[in-house]
């Protein structure tokens, strides 16, 4: 049986587009067996007439059930680098490039937006813009499916909230999810930024949900 | 500009004073506040007792004198991580004029490392304006202790090529443009290249000299002595300016991300990486802490930027210094 595994050492972007047109990167064992040929059924469960958020949305669910992942294991980047440009390059084209490329035309698809769809850093921005770590990390937090749905299905309002630092703290993605669900991006953004700036005073992970929600309700109140 | 300038309202700095003691085997002291789990067994857990005292006079500071007889304050242990995607409060308790805890987490749920940070919050939202109202709100804290669970890792890799062109004859206007050179740096691409000129008489055999004795080695050295400064200086300061734009990019995007981590090119990342416990004491990640922190302020930056001039010098013309560049052109990292 395969076992998903991860780099051995970090995949730079000198070596990504080599390594995605077959050069070999070395690569181990997770300390967690878990079966590949799960992984690889949850990306073939996404049909082909499926399209860009539509991917995420199909894919977050059996992603996540497929990869029983400890939180050490799941932050390391070199999970992601692994899956994105070892097993499933494919699923990543698709996702955000809209086609598999050619081979002999990969060097020109792999523009400097592709990189960080197929590298992974143990940032904010290197965990949000992998194709894949942003997937599971955002139903892992969330711990909703339906919610990871939702957060997935619009860009701006998953980078509003998940490439903040508050965005990592449960209760207030998902109070963000709440109250910003069927806002305008300007709304969005105001208030985003408005619990960034209250998040620099307060301890917010001394807050419950429906506390951090108060706190944009404010922002959303203001601009209305 | 400080954190406490950021506070529209009194606070105390410095106020809390955080004692701990490691509860785990596997777990040590380092210096500074740090405490190192790189030795914890991976199915071990953190677990670290806290003990917080509030300095004498901060509550009479931070909160209107009508809710000092009964104070709507408790302390917490802020728990961050980018890098483990964690954020919680541990809520310590009041016992004998200080406030005690534990942290407690599995291995297994961190990633190169955690800060703790006492807080002292209010429990109640305020009424008095002058002072801060709002739930939760910071009163006083104290400086984060981090926990490194994982080293941070040296940045391998190349960051450098080293390249032969006679500049007579080269087809780089740059370089032809100067035949005279001893070499050229030329940073606009996703990694540096170091043109040597071959155009100049027995540089070539002088540089590709090997072996442990003879005259050639002996004019070798001194060749590299004369380069490397150049050359660090240059790859260091334009890595450290890129840092200090990216840096300013984020803080008007609110873009919480580790910088170093979000440099676009790699061997920018290992050049700070590498040169960093140089330029300021204390582990690498202390260090890289502080390289961030100096970028981040212009009134630091000409002090980062005096420090490298002084690191390279003091190592360049060393063993060490030919050695690097010896493994920045094999590509072997440092």
């Amino acid at each position: 049986m395969e076992n998903v595994l991860r780099f051995a050492r970090d995949l730079t972007s000198e070596h990504l587009e080599d390594v995605l047109g077959g050069g070999r990167w070395p690569t181990e064992p997770l300390g967690t067996p878990m079966a590949l040929d799960s992984v690889r059924e949850a990306v073939a469960s996404v049909g082909e007439d499926i399209t860009g958020s539509g991917i995420d949305r199909r894919l977050v669910a059996p992603l996540h059930e497929a990869l029983p992942m400890t939180h050490r294991e799941a932050a390391d980047p070199r999970v992601w680098q692994w899956l994105c440009v070892a097993e499933f390059p494919e699923v990543v084209w698709r996702r955000w490039h809209g086609e598999v490329p050619p081979p002999e035309s990969l060097g020109e698809a792999l523009k400097a937006q592709m990189y960080p769809r197929f590298l992974c850093r143990a940032s904010l921005n290197g965990i949000s813009r992998n194709a894949l770590a942003r997937l599971w990390w955002t139903a892992e937090q969330l711990g909703d499916y339906g919610l990871a749905q939702r957060a997935l299905g619009n860009q701006d309002m998953f980078q509003n909230v998940f490439e903040r630092f508050f965005g990592i703290y449960p209760a207030a993605a998902r109070a963000c999810l709440d109250r910003f669900e069927g806002r305008s991006e300007a709304e969005i953004r105001l208030a985003a930024k408005w619990l960034q700036q209250r998040a620099s005073t307060t301890v917010l992970e001394g807050l419950e949900e429906r506390e951090v929600a108060a706190i944009l309700d404010e922002a959303i109140g203001s601009a209305a | 500009m400080s954190r406490v300038e950021f506070f529209p309202y009194p606070v105390g700095r410095h106020a809390l004073l955080l004692t701990y003691e490691v509860q785990s085997d596997g777990l040590e002291l380092g210096d500074g506040r740090r405490i190192l789990a790189t030795a914890l067994p991976e199915t071990g857990s953190v677990k670290v007792a806290l003990t917080v005292s509030v300095q004498p006079g901060t509550l009479e500071r931070v909160l209107p004198p009508a809710e000092l007889e009964n104070p709507p304050v408790a302390v917490v242990a802020a728990v961050r991580s980018v890098t483990s995607r964690q954020r919680q409060a541990v809520r310590l308790h009041s016992a004998d004029g200080v406030w005690k805890g534990l942290l407690d987490i599995p291995k297994q749920d961190l990633y190169r490392e955690i800060s703790i940070e006492p807080v002292l919050l209010r429990t109640a939202p305020g009424t008095d304006d002058a002072y801060a109202d709002h739930l939760a709100a910071a009163l006083a804290f104290r400086d984060r202790t981090t926990i490194e669970v994982d080293e941070t890792p040296v940045r391998t890799g190349g960051f450098l090529e080293v390249k032969f062109d006679d500049f007579r004859e080269s087809a780089s206007p740059k370089r032809s443009a100067e035949p005279g050179l001893l070499y050229v740096l030329d940073t606009d691409r996703e990694t540096p290249v170091l043109w040597l000129n071959e155009g100049v008489d027995e540089l070539k055999a002088v540089m590709m000299a090997t072996g442990p004795r003879g005259y050639n080695l002996r004019v070798r050295d001194a060749m590299f002595d004369t380069i490397v400064s150049q050359v660090w200086t240059s790859l260091l300061s334009l890595a450290v300016t890129n840092l200090a734009l990216l840096i300013q990019e984020q803080r008007e995007a609110e873009d919480d991300s580790d910088p170093l981590e979000a440099l676009a090119a790699d061997w920018q990342q290992r050049v700070i990486s590498f040169w960093a416990p140089h330029l300021f004491a204390g582990t690498r990640a202390e260090a890289l802490d502080d390289v961030i922190a100096a970028a981040s302020d212009r009134r630091l930056l000409a002090d980062l930027l005096d420090r490298v001039s002084v690191a390279v010098q003091k190592w360049a013309g060393t063993a060490k210094a030919f050695n690097g560049l010896i493994r920045m052109r094999d590509r072997e990292g440092v």
